[in-house]
């Protein structure tokens, strides 16, 4: 099952994906907009790229075990421990798809509220009664906290001096 | 942007280490820890971004 989600990540960013040349989609990059006119300090950026990540790979060690918590049942622990986490992963790849689309004109208020989205999130995790509980509650912190993560970039990159965003 | 991406690989590492360093006290401190830090990063991010808007729209 794992697998399988990973093939259906790698196959939405494979037919979705497009590195366009600056020139041929005749506009300004969303970057380029979502600063204008509140650009966010950089040891904000930071904290919330961290606090971000942090929330989506605190998962891993103990996921079993909470699972083994809520009554799962013991032959299926691991399966469903791996579509708890896969799901997250894919959440967050498609949040990190469309977020930079969606929000680039408010990134500041989005990531705000993306990041609070994924705290209370944590909320019904931390009571869940049942295991099938588990992996939605993973998905919807790891579409929240996708889209922090890479808001966080656009708003970076928007910190850039020009000729650094240049690669110069 | 080079060491906003070293934030989240920091914050990808120290996550799975939070939670086996608590897992003696189990996995709902460590949401809570992890809730925790979303949530002063949003507060950081709501109250930085007011402040820059209301400085952008105030006259010369």
């Amino acid at each position: 099952m794992g697998g399988l989600t990973s093939l259906a990540a790698f196959g939405l960013v494979a037919l979705l994906y497009r590195d366009l040349p600056r020139a041929e989609t005749g506009q300004a990059p969303p970057a380029a907009e979502a600063s204008r006119p509140a650009a966010l300090p950089f040891w904000v950026l930071w904290g919330g790229n961290f606090s971000a990540q942090f929330a989506d790979a605190v998962f891993g060690s103990l996921l079993p075990l909470y699972l083994l918590g809520l009554r799962a049942p013991e032959e299926v622990v691991a399966t469903i421990a791996g579509v708890a986490i896969s799901v997250g992963a894919l959440g967050a790849a498609i949040a990190s798809y469309l977020a930079p689309r969606l929000f680039a004109r408010r990134a500041v208020a989005a990531m705000a509220l993306s990041l609070v989205g994924a705290a209370l999130a944590f909320g019904p995790l931390a009571m869940a009664g049942v295991w099938w509980q588990v992996p939605p509650l993973r998905a919807t912190i790891g579409a929240f906290g996708g889209t922090a993560a890479t808001l966080s970039y656009v708003l970076a990159a928007t910190l850039a001096t020009p000729g650094a965003a240049a690669g110069r | 942007m080079t060491s906003v991406a070293s934030a989240g690989l920091l914050g990808w590492a120290a996550g799975p280490f939070t939670c086996s360093a608590l897992a003696g006290a189990g996995i709902r401190p460590v949401f809570g820890v992890a809730a925790g830090l979303l949530l002063v990063a949003a507060l950081a991010a709501l109250v930085r971004g007011r402040q820059q808007h209301a400085r952008a729209l105030a006259p010369e």
